[in-house]
């Protein structure tokens, strides 16, 4: 057989085993068999996702109304009718985006009668409807630990990328999607859907995104936020009890409202601080944005990707940034070392590299015990 | 089969195969479609280095959970390789431009295209389980055939849009819906 016999053969099966599955039951033997099959080669992998993928593009398909049937069969006098009960479509498949409006169907000079059968089904699919959202309205926390980092895709395609001893809350219903940022620091690549917000909570402030990438972290001075790509506002001080729904259904930025200008509807979101790419605020703890800043965001974030970077800052600080992300832990002995600022960029699973720079800089002392390490001024 | 019953059935459902799928769906939106191939690869190996007594509890969650996070961590590769290109990103954003509606709109022409070089009985078989969410016997019932008839022309469909169906139109239609 050659390649293109191969495939074929393989699409075929991959077709049959696609409408087995697609069946309620399917026995724990043929189940087995799909497995064994699955096995046998990357090409039977392959064309049972195409043929997924087939089935994603049916689901979506608007224009049923518009595909001509024949009366075909014995019972074919119902088949005409068929084309008009148009009252269910869309519910099997997922929520999706309303049915165009223009319809080119010709409608029926009278309705036909909804059998049982499209009763049943109605109800079926509405159960089936509350189950899909029941799906995707879930709820859960993410915590790491020392030294952890994780990376999350979450239902709706965005991915969170969660700096070590982080805690986050995840929720997700029809409306919006909604993260609490307790502690820690999380990177987020936002899939767009307008429908469906995209807010981070972190302490008090309101981070909301569209399609974008942005980060977010709790900082001794306030919450810092910092975006990639896109655009999200920042509403510094969420009043106590302001309920999440509202908030969702806000106005979400837009490439027309200058940075903090009044944003029609009189909404909270009014006061919030538009970032574009490449910005950076920080909002302090009493709830107050600072200036806008241009920054190298990618820089600024490189902590996502397992990088530290410093400037100015204090050796005490460093060293409290790198034994959260490791085991191996470090003690400052003197607090003029502690005092010391530096700059630099540092693998973040390698703290001896740090130590090593500081070594190059200035004299140091390094006592070894374990674990722990400790630096004090050299003599 | 009580009412009880039936919900736990569909949520089970559900869990195994509609929400994996539908996570695939989104997720390979972003793989260009001749990429599906260094996917189905890498699923491939995940699939042999995994219990097959644990594979075949639930083969489809399986498949597609697979599936989605290679996929996932292909645009993510990919991303880091050429980190200013932001391919996906613009596809992201695309999504609510115009040029993206028109592409959503040839995608839908291509389906219908597809669509109109099966037999009539097929597109028939098909708009009663798409368009009107009829089960297979409800359909065979509704057509006078038997069941098996259904499930037989329902495997050729599908095994010819797999064959007719531009992949790379398909993608636009497929992502960033749940």
């Amino acid at each position: 057989m050659d390649v293109n016999e191969r495939r074929g053969r393989a699409g075929q099966e991959a077709a049959e085993w696609w409408v087995l599955l697609d069946s309620e039951d399917m026995p724990l033997q043929r189940r087995a068999e799909f497995v064994d099959w699955l096995r046998e080669s990357s090409l039977h992998v392959e064309e049972i996702l195409r043929v997924a993928q087939v089935h994603g593009a049916l689901e979506r398909f608007q224009g049923w109304q518009r595909v001509a049937t024949e009366k075909t069969g014995a019972g074919g006098a119902r088949v005409a009718a068929v084309s008009n009960v148009a009252s269910v479509s869309n519910v099997t498949s997922f929520p999706m985006s309303p049915p165009p409006t223009s319809d080119f169907s010709r409608r029926p000079a009278s309705r036909p009668r909804r059998t049982w059968i499209g009763v049943g089904f109605a109800t079926a699919a509405a159960a089936a409807l509350a189950m899909w959202l029941g799906v995707f309205s879930s709820s859960y926390t993410v915590e790491t630990g020392q030294g952890e980092r994780r990376e999350i895709a979450l239902s709706d395609g965005s991915v969170v990328k969660v700096d070590p001893e982080t805690q986050l809350r995840i929720r997700f219903d029809s409306q919006s999607r909604q993260i609490d940022l307790r502690r820690g620091r999380a990177r987020f690549r936002v899939a767009k859907n307008p429908a469906r917000p995209f807010l981070v909570h972190a302490d008090g402030t309101v981070v909301r995104a569209v399609g974008t990438e942005f980060g977010v972290e709790h900082r001794s001075r306030g919450i810092v936020v910092t975006v990639v790509e896109g655009r999200v506002a920042v509403l510094p001080h969420e009043r106590e009890a302001f309920p999440f729904r509202d908030l969702a259904s806000g106005q979400p930025p837009s490439d027309s409202t200058p940075a903090t200008a009044p944003v029609a509807g009189g909404s909270s979101w009014a006061s919030s601080v538009i970032l574009s790419a490449g910005q950076q605020v920080t909002v302090t703890r009493s709830g107050f944005a600072e200036g806008v800043r241009d920054v190298n965001a990618e820089r600024e974030l490189s902590w996502a990707e397992g990088r530290l970077t410093f400037e100015n800052d204090s050796v005490a600080s460093v060293v409290e940034t790198f034994n959260r992300y490791n085991n191996l832990q470090i003690h400052v002995a003197d607090p003029a070392l502690a005092d010391r600022t530096m700059s630099g960029v540092f693998d973040a699973s390698d703290p001896e590299s740090f130590i090593a720079f500081l070594q190059s800089v200035t004299s140091v002392s390094v006592a070894r015990n374990g674990r722990d390490i400790t630096i004090a001024s050299g003599h | 089969m009580s009412g009880y019953e039936a919900a736990k059935r569909l949520t089970q459902w559900f869990r195994q195969w509609r929400a994996p799928l539908a996570r695939f769906l989104i997720e390979q939106g972003v793989v260009p479609a001749g990429e599906v191939s260094d996917v189905a690869q890498e699923v491939f190996l995940r699939l042999l280095r995994y219990d097959r007594a644990e594979l075949i509890e639930y083969p489809q969650a399986y498949l597609f959970k697979m599936a989605a996070n290679v996929a996932n961590e292909w645009a993510l590769r990919a991303r880091r390789r050429h980190p200013h290109e932001a391919e996906w990103l613009d596809g992201l954003l695309a999504a609510e431009h115009p040029e993206a509606d028109i592409a959503v709109a040839q995608a839908q022409a291509e389906i219908e295209r597809a669509l109109c070089l099966l037999t009539p009985r097929q597109r028939a078989i098909l708009k009663m389980q798409f368009s009107e969410g009829l089960g297979r016997e409800e359909i065979a019932v509704r057509l006078g055939l038997t069941p098996r008839i259904v499930k037989r022309e329902l495997m050729k469909s599908y095994e010819r849009l797999r064959t007719t169906l531009d992949p790379d139109l398909l993608r636009v239609i497929s992502y960033g819906r749940e």
